[in-house]
């Protein structure tokens, strides 16, 4: 299947940066259609077209635009998602680093669907290069009149601001987003209220992802219908895959949704590195959990991961791991990192994933326990201790990724205790 | 914590020793016109006091509270949780190191071992000299260039402990 690149279609481009190159190649075009259409028609056709949230919960978006209240008095607010730091994420870092302008025609469009006046571009605080060159794109883009009064003579008004993170991965979610964007420690809020009834700053708030936000435009330019022909029938459109790890050419791919998870390792990213067997890959995010050697035949879009244990496609970076690679190791390590990131406010989270990486720790350190796989599985499971029972989706994605490692790998993790117990004896 | 902290802080808000000066001052007022709210440029406002101190020290979170009109107890809460915010004097060069999957896999800890031996420094730990300090970094969203590391505000991809070597020396 022929497939012309969508999202990326400028990558290589000389100076796709820059709005004069950004616009000679139909850039911003979108925005006179947008206009012409009333904010609702826009909403519809973007749920018409069936895209789903590209930051990881696959959400339908323009349902979600759909949750903000009717006639409200405003103001309204676009918080844009560019927080990626899901370990295996860096495909919102390509599309800033190739074609900064392409984000914001779809905050535009996507602002006036919704009625938003003004637009927040929350950037994680270690992207000081996506910074700059979304500052000077904003710039750029107000001097062209794309922001401030009346846009384009259309009577809309739109003001757009980079706002940086400081570094914590939980900024990434939505309610811990708008807390950070206030000025607070970014931890995640009880819901509902959800962001669309109360978000940023007690209003009405939009928060969507950088790649979903650039699929808009692109929609309003082809039609919801060219949209769902790409793709699979419930995951629909484009969609840009990282993926990284023990392969040959680890990068961004932009595919349609459903490639297998085989064909991106063998036919894009160049195959195993070192002629390595693969051992497992992480669909997408490590808060997804693994897919076994023998799950690669598994389509990466919306549903695949699911139906082979994992939580879903998430972000689709996908960390490949070849055959010498240590399975405590690589829990050990995706462990690490959620306990580091847990924002503290709910025990289950911040208390079981310091039993859980201190377990690993055990177990790497020749010290593990026969029960200690039983207790961790327990844990993790939803009758358990952590899933369910916290504000956010955190400890929700560290139990996920335990259990499916475990279960997947559970002969490895045994022969480790075993060969402890043995030295032991 | 909150009311833990003012007493303990020390420094004065018309301390003549201002940290934060007119000019990072009017920048940061500048900045007030964007958000509702003062509060929302605090982030913003570290980012600043940060670089150019590498550090927030409580002389600062006094002066941060003043201008954003908030309590010290609210700009400490805040700094607190942030990473890129230290109230230690971090060293004039940041080499962080990414030690997520990616990376790990793709293998961080040679990189790490390669700053311990050169410049004897472990996690967070800052050389005598104060240049520089060795930051290990959960993911810097830079799988592809795995072991990826932030020398300060640029990325690299490190192919070899040899040109790790060459680009602290570098920096140096």
């Amino acid at each position: 299947m022929s497939f012309e690149p969508v999202l990326t279609k400028n990558v290589g481009v000389k100076d796709s940066q820059k709005l004069s190159v950004y616009v000679e190649r139909g850039g911003y075009s979108s925005l006179p259609k947008a206009f012409a259409m009333k904010p609702d028609e826009l909403t519809d056709l973007v749920k018409a077209s069936g895209l789903r949230g590209r930051g990881g919960a696959g959400f339908s978006a323009g349902m979600k635009w759909t949750f903000l209240p009717k006639d409200h008095p405003g103001p309204i607010y676009m918080a844009v998602n560019f927080d990626e730091s899901e370990p295996g994420t860096f495909k919102d870092r390509y599309l800033c680093d190739h074609d900064p302008h392409q984000i914001l025609e779809g905050i535009i469009v996507s602002s006036y669907a919704t009625r938003a006046t003004v637009a927040y571009i929350f950037i994680r605080g270690e992207f000081h290069l996506q910074a700059k060159i979304l500052q000077k794109a904003v710039d750029e883009a107000y001097e062209a009149g794309y922001f401030g009064k009346n846009i384009q003579g259309s009577g809309y008004d739109l003001e757009c601001y980079v706002h940086r993170g400081a570094g914590a991965y939980i900024c990434g979610e939505e309610t811990g987003m708008l807390e950070a964007l206030e000025g607070k420690r970014g931890w995640p809020r009880i819901k509902p209220p959800f962001p669309a009834i109360e978000g940023a700053f007690g209003k009405p708030t939009v928060v969507n992802n950088v790649e979903t936000l650039c699929c808009v435009p692109h929609i309003i330019h082809n039609g919801a219908d060219w949209f769902t022909s790409i793709g699979t029938e419930k995951s629909a459109g484009p969609k840009l895959y990282g993926i990284s790890g023990h392969v040959n050419k680890p990068g961004v791919y932009e595919l349609p949704l459903g490639v297998t998870c085989r064909d991106l390792i063998e036919k894009y990213a160049g195959g195993m590195r070192n002629g390595k067997k693969c051992k497992g890959a992480i669909p997408g995010g490590v808060s997804m959990g693994v897919l076994h050697a023998d799950e690669l035949d598994c389509p990466l879009d919306f549903d695949g991961p699911g139906q082979r244990g994992c939580m879903g496609l998430g972000t689709a970076g996908v960390i490949v791991m070849d055959e010498d690679t240590c399975m405590v190791s690589a829990l050990r390590n995706i462990v690490h990192f959620f306990k580091h990131e847990s924002c503290g406010q709910c025990t289950p989270c911040r208390e079981g994933s310091g039993w859980m990486l201190k377990t690993l720790d055990r177990i790497l350190a020749g010290e593990g326990k026969k029960d200690d796989l039983d207790n961790m599985i327990e844990l993790c499971d939803a009758q358990g201790s952590m899933p369910g029972k916290t504000i956010c989706g955190l400890a929700d994605g560290t139990a996920w990724a335990a259990k499916n490692f475990i279960q997947k790998y559970r002969e490895e993790f045994e022969a480790k205790i075993e060969s402890a117990s043995a030295v032991a004896v | 914590m909150a009311w833990q902290i003012v007493d303990r802080l020390k420094g004065t808000p018309d301390s003549a020793d201002k940290v934060v000066t007119d000019e990072m001052r009017q920048k940061i007022e500048a900045e007030f016109a964007k958000y509702p709210t003062k509060q929302a440029v605090l982030l913003t406002s570290l980012h600043m006091v940060q670089n150019k101190y590498k550090q927030i020290s409580d002389q600062a979170i006094r002066e941060l509270a003043e201008i954003h009109e908030i309590s010290p107890g609210e700009v400490l809460d805040t700094l607190s949780f942030y990473d890129m915010y230290s109230r230690e004097k971090l060293g004039k060069n940041l080499i962080g190191v990414c030690v997520s999957l990616s990376c790990d896999i793709c293998g961080c800890k040679d990189l790490m071992k390669k700053v311990k031996d050169k410049l004897n420094i472990g996690p967070r730990e800052t050389t005598e000299d104060g240049k520089f300090t060795l930051i290990p970094m959960e993911c810097i969203g830079a799988c592809e260039m795995a072991p990826a590391i932030l020398m300060n505000e640029d990325l690299h991809k490190i192919e070899s402990v040899e040109q790790l070597d060459d680009l602290i020396d570098k920096t140096a």
